[in-house]
């Protein structure tokens, strides 16, 4: 049972990890205020579903559109600030959206709202089933997230990232990319919002905080950004690390804030980044060409 | 027959006047130089024409179509390609994507269409074809970032390549290289305006614009000062005043 919840949780942070990963590292732009999508797709369909009867199959895709509509609009900020200035706007972002959650009623400000469990076809959904359904949607991610990197879109998004000027002298429309980025990162995390609130069957303000921002977005550093395998890692390292570490749960922020400084520190890139000390090495493990070239250079060095 | 008009084009920073009323058509096929000391406003010129600025005053026509105020996407889209004085490469991604990144430039008209996978047999021959030309053939896997300034100029010019551009313009593409390197780009340039495609070119080095440009405009303080052939500009005495500085008259 233990295993279970630990294992949704951890899946949840690595659908967000993922999510935030097409703003940060696909397209470069700083975004520390991912859990208000999370929050907003969680409260989305805590409402849908207790207020207004939706069904849950329904209100899944719902939540992630509504957390995509409010994410376009954070993307069409983000045109205006640039850097620094739209980390702070996101940051921002975060604590109104949270305010909003903790203090009107229609949303149970401080109480927060009991969510009502899910049904698929009349069956209750059991924890193995939130648990199959949060693989099945890490899936899905994983597979879009694939066919966008390897797709036109996913070029524009790195051109976007590298170098706007340069990436408008090749006709790469950029706001357009940038306001759709923004809704696709955002979506996802609605959707994940959505499945944590029929799973926790409670929710409240707190867990959309900054903090679970911070939380994410280390996850997603930290494995590695700009790659799928990264924040999948880093979600899972970062997720288990509370379990592993129980007896320092008092200093878990600590903890977290530590291992981004030292990621970025000593690799930029996150564990599993293209070029970090982990990814070469099982790369020379399993691919000989590339032994093959270190050795060469190797020699050359030793000769002259 | 005149591919690219521009018709009294002002570009001012407050009170800087840095593009400052020039007028220029320029010719298909040819390649047109635009010379001047530093801070003559050639760069200023360059990014106004791409839609990087909107201009204060004057005309943009290309193929007959006034472009003034449009965005530099656009522009690109119409034809007018570029490289940059200094190099903007997508420095993460390899040789390779950033060539066929450019291919793609009617592909990112729709969102829709810009899911479909870009690395399909066409366009990835396509773009080693141009990084053939450009002679960067063994390097596609390397990041761009990784290649030294000349190779990262050569690369500029296979991305702009790739729009399959009417019109290039080039922002000092031979400024930091070897002698022998710019051998090759003369080369190169030349093959680039028998295939039809025309070139706008800013350079600095003198022998080097001489021997590659069939015409010449001289930009000092903004303002045209001169335009003609590069015979005629080597002794047109305005040019030599603007670079030179003012004979002092003796008493």
């Amino acid at each position: 049972m233990y295993e279970v919840v630990v294992a949704i949780n951890i899946g949840i942070f690595t659908i967000l990890a993922l999510s935030v990963n097409i703003i940060t590292g696909y397209i470069g732009q700083p975004t520390l205020g991912h859990a208000a999508f999370f929050g907003i797709g969680a409260y989305a369909s805590a409402i849908l579903t207790g207020k207004y009867g939706v069904p849950f199959l329904l209100s899944l895709p719902l939540s992630g559109l509504i957390a995509g509509f409010i994410g376009a609009l954070l993307g069409l900020a983000s045109l205006r600030v640039r850097d620094d200035f739209l980390a702070i706007t996101t940051i921002g972002t975060n604590f109104v959206v949270v305010a909003i959650f903790q203090y009107v009623p229609f949303f149970g400000a401080s109480f927060g709202l009991s969510v009502s469990p899910a049904f698929i076809f009349g069956m209750k959904i059991t924890y193995v089933g939130y648990l199959f359904l949060t693989i099945f949607l890490i899936t899905l991610t994983v597979l879009f997230l694939r066919k966008l990197e390897k797709s036109w879109f996913g070029l524009a998004m790195g051109g976007i990232r590298n170098n706007e000027g340069a990436a408008g002298s090749i006709g790469i429309d950029i706001k357009k990319f940038k306001v759709v980025a923004f809704i696709l990162g955002t979506a996802i995390a609605g959707i994940a919002g959505c499945i944590y609130a029929h799973y926790m069957t409670f929710i409240s303000s707190v867990d959309f905080a900054f903090a679970t921002s911070i939380t994410i977005l280390s996850m997603a550093m930290v494995g590695g950004s700009g790659t799928i395998r990264g924040p999948i890692m880093g979600a899972i390292v970062l997720g288990l690390a509370p379990e592993v570490f129980r007896f320092a749960m008092n200093y878990r922020m600590l903890i977290y804030g530590a291992l981004l400084i030292f990621t970025m520190r000593f690799q930029p890139e996150g564990l599993l980044g293209e070029r970090s000390l982990l990814w070469t090495n099982i790369n020379k493990l399993f691919k000989k060409t590339y032994s093959n070239k270190e050795t060469e250079s190797g020699i050359k060095n030793d000769n002259s | 027959m005149i591919i690219l008009k521009i018709e009294n084009l002002k570009k001012f920073f407050g009170g800087v006047k840095a593009v400052n009323g020039v007028s220029i058509g320029i010719e298909e096929g040819e390649i047109l130089g635009v010379i001047g000391p530093n801070g003559a406003g050639k760069t200023t010129f360059f990014n106004t024409i791409c839609g990087v600025y909107k201009p204060d005053e004057g005309k943009i026509i290309f193929q007959g179509k006034e472009i003034q105020g449009l965005t530099s996407f656009q522009i690109a889209r119409l034809g007018i390609a570029r490289t940059f004085q200094i190099v903007k490469p997508f420095a993460d991604m390899t040789v390779l994507d950033n060539v066929i990144s450019a291919i793609g430039i009617n592909r990112y008209k729709s969102i829709w269409g810009s899911f479909r996978n870009s690395r399909v047999i066409e366009t990835v021959s396509k773009a080693k074809r141009l990084l053939e030309t450009v002679e960067l053939g063994g390097y596609e896997k390397e990041k761009a970032g990784a290649l030294s300034l000349g190779y990262i100029k050569r690369l500029e010019i296979a991305r702009a390549l790739g729009i399959n551009p009417k019109i290039i313009m080039l922002d000092e593409p031979c400024a930091g290289l070897s002698h022998d390197a710019i051998k090759d780009f003369i080369q190169l340039f030349k093959k680039l305006t028998i295939e039809g495609l025309t070139i706008m070119m800013v350079e600095h080095n003198m022998p080097t614009a001489m021997a590659l440009c069939d015409r010449m405009i001289v930009l000092d303080y903004g303002e045209k000062i001169a335009e003609g052939k590069p015979k005629e500009i080597q002794g047109n005495e305005k040019v030599i005043e603007a670079y030179l500085g003012k004979e002092e008259e003796d008493a």
